[in-house]
């Protein structure tokens, strides 16, 4: 308990980003991009992290040129009162979406595979609640507890790959291109604001030790990220081949299920659907706890922690609005929140960019 | 603050158990194989056998009248629905989560009907991918009702064990669910699932070992069941059968494959009459070229085996003689190569399907699924030149190093 000093180091951040975008691959998100991707659905988290280094560097440059200022307090600083205050909430209206429907898939995957007939509400409140539980504690918490997870969870997906080896069939990438180079491409570009999580991390660069750090967390975490979603769906095509994977819900759950290890321990998806949860809850958190910590930074209120309560309960109650859960969970998620949100996480760092510099002549 | 946090602990305890959907293992009814059959109207008759834990178990005492499985056949639109319906003389929950063997009786597998089956299938999350499908001669009750295992009394075990034996020996494919999925899914080849029947039909004695269909084996004693052989199914219809012979060569032919090793019977080459008992073992995956620049694709396949030679049955000495050894290899491969092409040109023109899942070598030579598509290697399979070459190596001949001298015994 000597290093307590409410800051995060390279490693902890390292293991939050893995945890916040790696597990993308584990969750509904196939369901949005096998249809586009097909055969060469893995090549997309490649085109995102082509696609985001501009944004991400101009991220990291903004924040290096702005010691202990935050995201949204960099946001007010450039564009002003007004424009600021606008922009900042449209940050928060995406994470506060994005936290909905995320989390309302995790309760709609539990729901349909594990606990049928359990009211939604139920799962919802323990699995925020869950969540709410880390996020009251703080940022280190979160950090602690997702470094402490991230070896269970790289050593699950390996013993993934171990137990699914006999399974696979390499022919299955074939034709390597899928629906052809272009179309993958622009079909990546468009999804490319599911790695947007790191415009986020941005507001907690105050809380990381140094710069040094935060940079080498970000970008080992991302890069990892890319790789373990990558290597999900490549799983998934060895398995199931490229067309059964568009038509399922969760593919995570049903690799699980397919798992044997000899002859009479068939079925080892209990233990990674813990796993997944954990993940899961451990995401959630983090999420929770940026909502707040946005809220509070663009009211400028000093302390924002008791501001993630009623976030909490406000995503349990808007989460639980949509009737029909995966369809609806489906379209929302992939026609608003992912695919018309790119151009936004693509800019707003390029804009912030040019504005400083231009601030920056004047100045001069 | 202590006594706080320990009684935190405990309410946490009370979200681990299971909440709505806690089942308690006593009053869960574990099908271990699920029967389909053709029914009136819309429906299916639908049979479970029920495994019953207690028996092979320690807890035998206490239920020692109890049958090893109970087996019951409804009447109900679909395989899900059946599960309640069960429960009219069933008193626990029907529960699929361990079914491991799915019965499909050929007149269902021949029917229109036979591809919806598997939308409950892929729908319901209890039921696996890795189950296994099973084409019955008969109707698939029957199937279920006859199988008699003599030495396994629990019915799983009888099932996991027969679907381990079957896929090392070679005589039936392996055939799951999710294979079948993705064969029908692509749409370029066909499908082989195992193919089944209680009790003999007609049988024909033909002196080979493997050149049999489920029901023809010439045997008596023990269980009636025949599991030899393999159904062919196209575009989501079965449209014939292959005996295991011919299953044995398609395994050897495909790119990927379960079965390991297994013995088989060859003709002499110095004495046709007589037979040699080798034990095969497939070495590596073949080599599979497709060429599809031309309007016809090419085929060319490269098949290595490994070969034991563990019978000789002409009491020619192979093993002193290089000369004849390089005969024997020579004449095993043309009798192999010879075998395949028969084959080759039965899945071209009679059943018009690839069975070989040469189309996931052919996918390699194309950058893009429409450009694949566009092939509709379906069509094309039936005109391609096929060119199969079978590479053998001879390993050992067996624990002894020459055979008896015959001659000098008979002296």
């Amino acid at each position: 308990m000597d290093k307590l000093d409410g800051k995060i180091g390279a490693r902890e951040l390292f293991s939050i980003v893995i945890i916040i975008i790696g597990i993308k691959g584990a969750d509904m998100t196939p369901a949005n991009l096998f249809p586009s991707g097909q055969s060469a659905t893995w090549m997309f988290p490649i085109v995102w992290l082509v696609i985001m280094t501009i944004p991400i560097w101009a991220t990291l440059s903004l924040l290096k040129k702005y010691k202990e200022k935050n995201i949204v307090e960099i946001i007010y600083l450039l564009t002003g009162k007004y424009i600021g205050f606008i922009i900042c909430l449209s940050l928060l209206a995406l994470l506060f979406t994005a936290t909905v429907l995320n989390s309302r898939s995790y309760v709609d995957i539990m729901n349909v595979m594990i606990f049928p007939t359990t009211p939604i509400i139920v799962l919802y409140a323990v699995l925020i609640g869950s969540s709410y539980f880390i996020a009251n504690r703080g940022l280190e918490t979160i950090g602690r507890t997702s470094w402490l997870l991230l070896p269970y969870l790289v050593g699950g997906i390996v013993l993934l790959f171990i137990i699914l080896g006999d399974n696979i069939i390499i022919e299955y990438l074939y034709p390597i291109t899928g629906p052809g180079i272009t179309k993958v491409i622009k079909s990546g570009i468009t999804h490319s604001s599911l790695i947007g999580e790191f415009l986020l991390l941005a507001i907690f660069f105050p809380n990381v030790r140094d710069y040094k750090s935060y940079k080498k967390g970000t970008l080992w975490g991302l890069l990892l990220s890319c790789l373990i979603i990558s290597l999900l769906f490549i799983e998934y095509i060895l398995i199931f081949d490229y067309v059964a994977p568009q038509m399922m819900m969760h593919p995570y759950s049903q690799l699980t299920r397919v798992t044997e290890i000899g002859m009479f321990i068939t079925s080892l998806d209990a233990f990674f659907f813990g796993l997944w949860i954990l993940t899961g809850i451990i995401r959630f958190s983090f999420y929770l706890y940026g909502g707040g910590a946005i809220l509070g930074y663009t009211l400028k209120i000093k302390e924002y922690e008791p501001l993630i309560l009623p976030i909490t309960v406000l995503t349990i109650i808007v989460g639980l609005i949509p009737s029909n859960p995966s369809q609806t969970i489906l379209i929302l998620r992939d026609n608003f929140l992912i695919k018309k949100t790119w151009i936004y996480f693509f800019a707003l760092p390029l804009v912030l960019w040019i504005i400083s510099k231009i601030r920056g002549e004047v100045k001069k | 603050m202590r006594f706080l946090k320990m009684s935190l602990l405990l309410i946490l305890s009370l979200f681990l158990t299971g909440c709505w959907d806690a089942l308690e293992l006593e009053e869960q009814a574990y099908v271990v194989a699920v029967g389909m059959d053709l029914g009136e109207g819309d429906n299916y008759y639908i049979t479970y056998q029920i495994g019953n834990p207690q028996v092979g178990s320690s807890d035998r005492a206490n239920a020692e009248r109890e049958p090893a499985s109970e087996i019951i056949t409804v009447l109900a639109p679909d395989k899900i629905s059946a599960r309640e319906l069960a429960n009219v003389s069933v008193s626990r929950r029907v529960t699929f989560s361990h079914a491991k063997t799915f019965i499909i009786s050929e007149e269902l597998a021949k029917s229109e009907k036979f591809l919806e089956v598997f939308e409950a299938v892929t729908r319901d999350p209890q039921i696996k991918r890795q189950m296994d499908i099973i084409i019955s001669k008969e109707r698939a009750e029957d199937f279920i009702r006859n199988n008699n295992p003599v030495l396994e009394t629990r019915p799983h075990k009888n099932y996991e064990l027969m679907d381990e034996r079957w896929k090392a020996s070679g005589l039936v494919p392996a055939s799951t669910i999710n294979r079948f999925l993705q064969r029908e899914e692509e749409d370029a080849g066909g499908f082989l699932a195992i193919y089944a029947t209680i009790g003999k039909t007609d049988t024909k004695a033909n002196g080979m070992e493997d050149k049999y269909k489920a029901g023809e084996v010439d045997k008596t004693g023990g269980n009636t069941l025949q599991m030899i052989g393999a159904a062919v199914i196209k575009e989501g219809r079965m449209i014939g059968t292959i005996n295991g012979e011919e299953n044995r060569l398609t395994l050897l032919l495909r790119p990927h494959t379960e079965a390991t090793s297994w013995y088989a019977t060859y003709p002499d080459p110095y004495k046709k009459e007589k037979h040699l008992t080798a034990r095969i073992l497939r070495q590596g995956k073949p080599k599979i070229k497709v060429d599809v620049s031309q309007s016809k694709p090419i085929i060319t396949v490269e098949a290595p085996v490994k070969m034991q030679i563990l019978l000789m049955r002409s009491f020619i000495d192979y093993v002193d003689d290089q000369e004849k050894q390089k005969f024997l290899t020579k004449a095993i491969e043309g009798y192999l190569n010879e075998a395949s092409m028969v084959l080759v040109k039965k899945a071209q023109n009679e059943l018009k399907v690839d069975i070989f899942q040469w189309s996931l070598s052919a996918r390699k030579e194309f950058l893009t699924i429409p450009e694949f598509e566009d092939y509709n290697w379906i069509d094309k399979f039936p005109q391609a030149d096929v060119r199969v070459n079978f590479k053998v190596q001879i390993t050992n001949f067996g624990k002894q190093l020459k055979p008896i001298n015959i001659n000098k015994i008979k002296e």
